[in-house]
């Protein structure tokens, strides 16, 4: 839900007088009518099953159908791979602005095809990246408005360790890690997850998962679930927390100053988290690891907890700070008829 | 020989050449002109139809059968029965799935394809069907007609999902009719039926 995220984050920024209204091929979408926000779901080609051939003029009428009810000054498309549809609608609604909200860090070599779908756009805005030195992707020197990297979440909207610790329903004492590591089975130390719990109890760090169903299936029990968005609102519940490298946990972490160990997901299609982390590593902010089952994840789960705090303030003194909201300013002068690039 | 791909997976001759179809109006007019020819001639339509086993009226779509089909080959093939459940609150959902999920696994003979007015998400994909999603009545805050805006969707949706028929709900159940009708489908097969 990385574009939610992003595009709450803008909305965040956004003065009362601009409604933000959510289209979304995501089932995790209704979260955004927490925020007030109204939405609406278009099924994925993915969630339907369905050929990409089939999909698309689905997708493209239902886009012109609901950009034309809800006749919005500006569409935001938040993504890495502009949809075949959106530039039948924008030729439909020439009136509203357009915007590409694109991610960098792309694997080299891969999606560059894409860029030359800017032209569909009016402007492009690029959150940026804490470890956009190590982006040697085709994004990475193309045209775009950059901003700071963008969370939605910021230090000030954090609450207190006790007040965390108390709203996710976790013991006032003691260590706790935060395992995030996607699926699996959290009793099976040959596996990602199981690995990770068993490292972080044996420096006597208890363990939550963001699945309830990985806590259930806990043999011994002493693994917590945790559910909340954004979760990083309570971050200080947490001495370390273990995670793959996708952009919004890795700026969370990193902005909000918690330890983190990362072990980045090498099956994205586009995504360089290994690039994304590794300078993270090499900065000194945070750990590094190939996968949670190697034997220097023990090592660094002992770092992460001794002098964890230390090394990612280094992060945080090199945050420029979130870019939402000049993101946000950049949204507002389109409204207001600006010309954009 | 590595065949190349483009960066979402597709092969790369497949892209340039649908890129050159749809960009060349030359091209782009020969296949919809060729289309044109065969959709009017009785003769070529009533070729494909045998070739294609058509003549069932079930055209075969890819989309996911749910959790009920397990194991069943050539889902494919099934039709697609909407299930039109616009209003029913989500309390009454648990029983509605079930009593679909229950149909379906006897019969083997159809593919739900939910509508809901309610984000129930997570109930549905427990049983692995696809859903689409309207604005509820209540929420409505649009100059159009509410009934028009959803009869809209109705429209689209039976094009775009190729729906066989549809079957409304009441009271957190199919509808007797509707009911009736998906349990034709244990015997009524037509598209199984080979007419060449």
């Amino acid at each position: 839900m990385g574009h939610l995220t992003r595009l709450l984050a803008y909305a965040a920024h956004l003065p009362d007088s601009i409604e933000p209204y959510v289209l979304s091929l995501s089932q995790a979408v209704p979260v955004v009518a927490e925020f007030g926000y109204r939405y609406e779901y278009l099924p994925s080609h993915g969630a339907l099953g369905m050929t990409s051939a089939l999909w698309q003029p689905l997708f493209q009428e239902r886009l012109i159908e609901i950009v034309d009810r809800v006749a919005p000054k500006v569409v935001v498309f938040d993504g890495t791979h502009p949809y075949r549809g959106i530039d039948a609608a924008r030729e439909a609604f020439s009136d509203a602005r357009w915007v590409w909200s694109r991610r960098g860090m792309w694997k080299p070599g891969r999606n560059a095809d894409q860029l030359a779908k800017s032209a569909w756009f009016d402007e492009v805005i690029e959150p940026g990246d804490l470890a956009a030195e190590a982006d040697h992707g085709a994004s990475a020197s193309a045209p775009a408005y950059r901003v700071g990297p963008v969370t939605l979440t910021g230090p000030e909207e954090m609450v207190s360790r006790a007040e965390a610790r108390a709203a996710l329903g976790l013991p006032v004492e003691g260590r706790m890690g935060l395992v995030s590591l996607g699926a699996g089975n959290i009793n099976d130390t040959a596996g990602e997850l199981g690995a990770a719990a068993a490292a972080l109890r044996d420096q006597g760090c208890a363990v939550a998962v963001t699945e309830v169903a990985i806590a259930e299936q806990a043999s011994g029990g002493g693994v917590y679930a945790v559910r909340a968005y954004p979760l990083a609102r309570y971050f200080r519940a947490f001495d370390l927390v273990v995670t793959a490298a996708g952009y919004n946990s890795f700026h969370e972490v990193l902005r909000l100053g918690v330890p983190a160990i990362f072990v980045p997901n090498t099956e994205t299609s586009l995504d360089d988290q290994v690039a994304r982390a590794s300078y993270a590593d090499q900065q000194g902010w945070a750990r590094t690891v190939t996968s949670a089952t190697e034997p220097d994840f023990a090592e660094a789960v002992r770092l992460m907890l001794a002098h964890g705090a230390d090394m990612v303030a280094g992060a945080v003194a090199a945050d420029p700070g979130n870019g939402a909201a000049d993101a946000a300013t950049r949204i507002v002068s389109l409204v207001a008829g600006g010309d954009g690039r | 020989m590595k065949l190349r791909r483009s960066s979402d997976g597709k092969p790369a001759w497949l892209v340039s050449a649908a890129r050159a179809v749809r960009s060349s109006d030359r091209l782009s007019g020969v296949g919809n002109r060729a289309v044109e020819g065969v959709q009017g001639n009785r003769t070529l339509v009533d070729i494909a139809t045998r070739v294609f086993a058509f003549s069932g009226g079930v055209p075969v779509i890819y989309l996911r059968g749910g959790a009920p089909l397990d194991g069943v080959e050539h889902q494919e093939r099934l039709p697609v029965v909407l299930v039109n459940a616009v209003g029913v609150e989500e309390a009454h959902l648990a029983g509605l799935l079930q009593q679909v999920a229950e149909v379906q696994q006897r019969t083997v003979g159809f593919r739900p394809l939910l509508l809901l007015s309610v984000p129930a998400f997570r109930e549905v994909r427990a049983y692995g069907w696809p859903m689409e999603l309207v604005v509820a009545q209540q929420d409505w805050d649009f100059p159009q007609q509410w009934d028009d805006y959803l009869a809209q969707r109705l429209a689209m949706i039976a094009t775009r999902y190729r729906i066989w028929s549809t079957v409304g709900c009441g009271d957190g159940a199919l509808d007797p009719m509707g009911a009736r009708i998906l349990e034709r489908l244990a015997t009524y097969r037509p598209w199984e039926t080979s007419f060449l």
